[in-house]
């Protein structure tokens, strides 16, 4: 089993606060792992570090065995390994597809190919993802969740190995999440190791095969959806304490 | 004693460079709107009190209430009539509108007063008080209480008037202010009349120590600029601190290094701030977020 | 297509135009001209690291300067010939940007603008206090060519044309490529751009050598056109003013938009000038504060659209507080 990607203590503090604190993790090439917890876990921030966009204060991340902790998003982004924002970030000024034309010119074999060859790869993506319809578009004049089905587009034209989908489900419909949750698996099954961020737990529960679980910067739980659902530890930290021990005591009694 | 002598001058000039740069501090803290034409409200003031004391030979300390006037109403009809117009499209486009406005004046100026320098120079000039050796002009002395009074006064109206509270809500946040009933228009008006007052105090000061010209604002806007990123955005006892810092300086500088080499110290200086520590000497955050 | 087609063929009949203008027009108006490419130049490479970059500079003046001065210089001091300092001079620039580009690049948006305006006041004091090379704030002469006043003046003519010939065209192809996407994908969201494998340092460096360079060639050229210069007139913050405005009268981000912006700018000031000489430099804010109120996009924007006041008007409602 070939490990992607690999967190050995990773912690971030801003100033006094500490949004990461020891958070060690490792991923197999060709899973999807979810990583979930409550508002405010560090769930994004970990993405941040890892994609290099803030400086990890201690700890050590690995992509393919290679030491990315101290790399610059750039280099990262170039190695293989794309995202997607919460809020999206498209670019704007430019049409869709000249939006997924920087993701196809700059991802891993961006630097080697020729506009023209890029935007063959375009074509592909925006087919794939359903936006080629809309491929003249200003970005400025698509709706949201075309916006957020370009993110993905953006990423995918990067030809990741690794993609994070930071809470891609979002203000979804529920017939909307079931297409992208059959668009990320199609994507697993087409080699791209996938970590998920979510707080519908549909979703995750649906296409994870492993969850990890945030609380307040620390990793405190990790297994299948199954396990992850009757967690002590997890349940306590979405619902409280109080309830926690409630069913504690039912359970007993 | 050489050294104490700059330290003094340094001082003196501080206190001048804090009310300098004191309405444009706010403006910035307030509207997130850099206020490339700071520099032509000062040069404004100035003439008022130049022009007044050719006209009438009026000492020139009491003009400032009349300079302070007239560019509390001109900066009031320019930020209602035009910069409102357009302060919530994208910062730079409003500071690429104060640079035009910034022309505009200080070319109008000098259609009006013609380029020469011309200088007030009342009659008690030169003399100071001398503490041991170290010689405490007058009129420095003025201009430094002066400047740092108004400060004070600036400060008192934004923490006990109902005016000045809501100018402080509006730079800590514009929507919460909107919500509990801040007229935000209204307070940018206020606020960008009273910093062109300010300013225009600050020209009337320098206008009675320097030779003044059409085309002075633009050094006295950089060090505006200067001091609020070193004291740190809309913070009164930062623009203080960054005056004295810059005051000193370019005393210091002037005396030790080289006359020559103000701006170039100034700017290393400015450079420095906003690569190493944007939040300024007093470490506030900004409240100015940068949206491109 | 045929309104692309008809942009080509006006372009075409544009360029022949300004081949033979020397030919039939007064030597005044081919002095206007050579003004008018000067400055095209000098806006379309501002606009390479403020239109597409996002970077938008308040100090490129001091290429100019630069550019002049090493110019004089290397032909006073050196005796070297004039294609000698015009080169060195823009190689000059070129470094110039790359090292400030380090800790300048840095900033954004308008804390970058602050710095950039730092840079040229302080370089311009730099200069002025440098007597013994620069002779300080007297400025430097250059020997007057000798010859006929017409072949010179269309000499120089001709190499602006040229320069601004070749500053269009590294514009048009980098706008096509790789490059260009970079620059216009930092200046959409950096942040983004860097997580998506673009080196902005890199990129953002590229864009203002290249605004160093050109800026910096024509400064030279200016330098032997005019035959003197000093720091106050070559390191003017007025020249930058030009630089920005024509670049969004045109229309930043395009590649023509400051060609045309400059051409407009330049006809609109020689009007205004021949008959309200006083007024000139003020007008010039005026219309800084109309194009920023009415049309931020710049008349290329315009022009995509239908012109109408409506349009005009819409951007204030949007704007206004």
């Amino acid at each position: 089993m070939e490990i992607v990607l690999r967190g050995e203590n990773v912690s971030k503090s801003f100033g006094g606060l500490a949004a990461l604190s020891d958070v060690t993790f490792q991923i197999a090439k060709g899973e999807i792992v979810g990583l979930i917890g409550p508002n405010g876990a560090g769930k994004t921030t970990l993405v941040n570090v890892i994609t290099g966009v803030y400086p990890a204060s201690k700890g050590k991340v690995r992509f393919k065995e290679e030491d990315i902790t101290h790399a610059k998003p750039y280099q990262i982004g170039r190695m293989g390994v794309a995202r997607t924002f919460q809020i999206v970030k498209s670019f704007s000024g430019m049409t869709v597809k000249e939006n997924v034309l920087i993701g196809a010119l700059f991802g891993k074999s961006g630097m080697k190919r020729t506009t023209k060859e890029a935007l063959k790869k375009v074509e592909e993506v925006l087919e794939f993802i359903g936006l080629e319809k809309k491929k003249d578009f200003p970005v400025e004049e698509t709706t949201i969740p075309d916006r957020k089905r370009l993110e993905l587009a953006k990423a995918l034209a990067m030809e990741p190995d690794l993609l994070f989908l930071d809470e891609v489900m979002a203000g979804l419909r529920p017939k909307e999440m079931e297409d992208v949750m059959g668009l990320i698996k199609e994507l697993n099954r087409n080699g791209i190791t996938i970590l998920l961020i979510e707080h519908v737990m549909k979703a995750i529960m649906g296409i994870s095969d492993r969850v990890i679980v945030l609380h307040e910067g620390r990793l405190i739980a990790g297994g299948t959806p199954e396990e992850i659902s009757k967690d002590e530890k997890v349940i306590k930290a979405y619902l409280g304490s109080r309830y926690a021990k409630s069913r504690e005591e039912s359970a007993h009694a | 004693m050489v050294i104490l002598q700059n330290i003094v001058n340094g001082l003196l000039l501080g206190g001048l460079y804090a009310g300098v740069a004191l309405g444009f501090s706010l403006v910035w803290g307030v509207m997130n709107v850099i206020n490339l034409a700071h520099g032509a409200f000062i040069m404004i003031g100035a003439y008022v009190t130049f022009w007044i004391y050719y006209f009438f030979k009026i000492d020139p300390f009491i003009t400032i209430p009349f300079s302070m006037a007239f560019t509390f109403l001109l900066g009031y009809l320019v930020q209602k009539y035009i910069i409102n117009l357009v302060v919530r499209a994208q910062v730079f486009m409003v500071f690429i509108l104060t640079f035009g406005i910034e022309i505009f004046l200080m070319n109008l100026s000098n259609l009006i007063c013609t380029a020469d320098f011309r200088s007030v120079t009342p009659s008690y000039s030169g003399a100071g008080i001398n503490l041991g050796g170290i010689l405490v002009p007058y009129i420095r002395l003025a201009i430094c209480f002066i400047a740092l009074f108004l400060t004070y006064l600036l400060n008192l109206f934004l923490n006990k008037t109902k005016t000045g509270n809501a100018i402080k809500a509006t730079s800590l946040d514009k929507e919460a202010a909107q919500l509990v009933g801040v007229h935000i228009g209204k307070i940018y008006t206020i606020t960008f009349a009273l910093s062109a007052a300010v300013a225009g105090a600050a020209g009337s000061l320098i206008a009675i120590i320097v030779a003044i010209s059409p085309y002075m604002g633009g050094v006295y806007t950089f060090k505006a600029a200067l001091i609020a990123c070193l004291g740190g955005l809309g913070s009164i006892p930062g623009v203080i601190a960054g005056g004295l810092v810059v005051g000193m300086a370019e005393t210091m500088g002037s005396q030790f290094i080289s006359p020559g080499y103000k701006e170039f110290i100034g700017f290393v200086l400015l450079v420095f701030i906003l690569i190493f520590r944007p939040e300024g000497i007093m470490g506030k955050k900004f409240f100015a977020v940068i949206k491109h | 297509m045929s309104r692309i087609k008809w942009k080509w063929i006006s372009l075409v009949i544009g360029c022949v135009f300004l081949i033979m203008a020397p030919l039939f027009l007064s030597a005044y108006w081919v002095r206007v001209l050579t003004s008018v490419f000067m400055f095209a130049v000098m806006a379309e490479s501002w606009n390479i690291l403020a239109g597409f970059c996002g970077y938008p500079s308040f100090g490129n003046a001091v290429f100019f300067g630069l550019g002049a001065y090493t110019t004089c210089i290397l032909m006073v001091k050196l005796h070297q010939p004039f294609l000698v300092g015009v080169i060195a001079g823009a190689i000059l620039c070129t470094i110039y940007a790359i090292v400030l580009g380090f800790p300048i690049l840095r900033l954004k948006g308008h804390y970058f603008a602050i710095a950039t305006l730092g840079l040229a006041e302080a370089t311009k004091e730099l200069v002025t206090n440098l007597e013994k090379i620069t002779k300080g704030s007297e400025g430097i002469s250059l020997p007057i060519i000798p010859g006929d006043v017409k072949v010179i003046y269309a000499a120089f003519y001709f190499a602006m044309f040229g320069i601004m010939i070749v500053t269009i065209l590294f514009t048009y192809w980098m706008s096509k490529r790789r490059l260009g996407y970079a620059f216009q994908a930092i200046r959409a969201d950096e942040e983004a751009a860097l997580v998506t494998g673009i080196n902005a340092a890199w990129y953002k460096t590229i864009a203002w050598s290249a605004s160093a360079f050109f800026t910096g060639l024509v400064g030279g050229v200016y330098a032997y056109w005019t035959a003197f210069i000093n720091p106050e007139g070559v390191f003017n913050v007025g020249i930058t003013v030009k630089m920005l405005l024509m670049t969004f009268l045109g229309g930043p981000g395009t590649v023509f938009g400051p060609i045309v912006g400059a051409f407009i700018f330049e006809f609109l000031s020689e009007l205004v000038w021949s008959h309200f000489v006083n007024v000139h430099a003020a007008f010039l804010g005026v219309l800084i504060v109309l194009v920023v109120i009415f049309m931020p996009g710049g008349v290329m924007k315009l022009m995509r659209g239908k012109l109408s006041l409506s349009k005009m008007l819409a951007n204030i409602k949007e704007n206004r507080i």
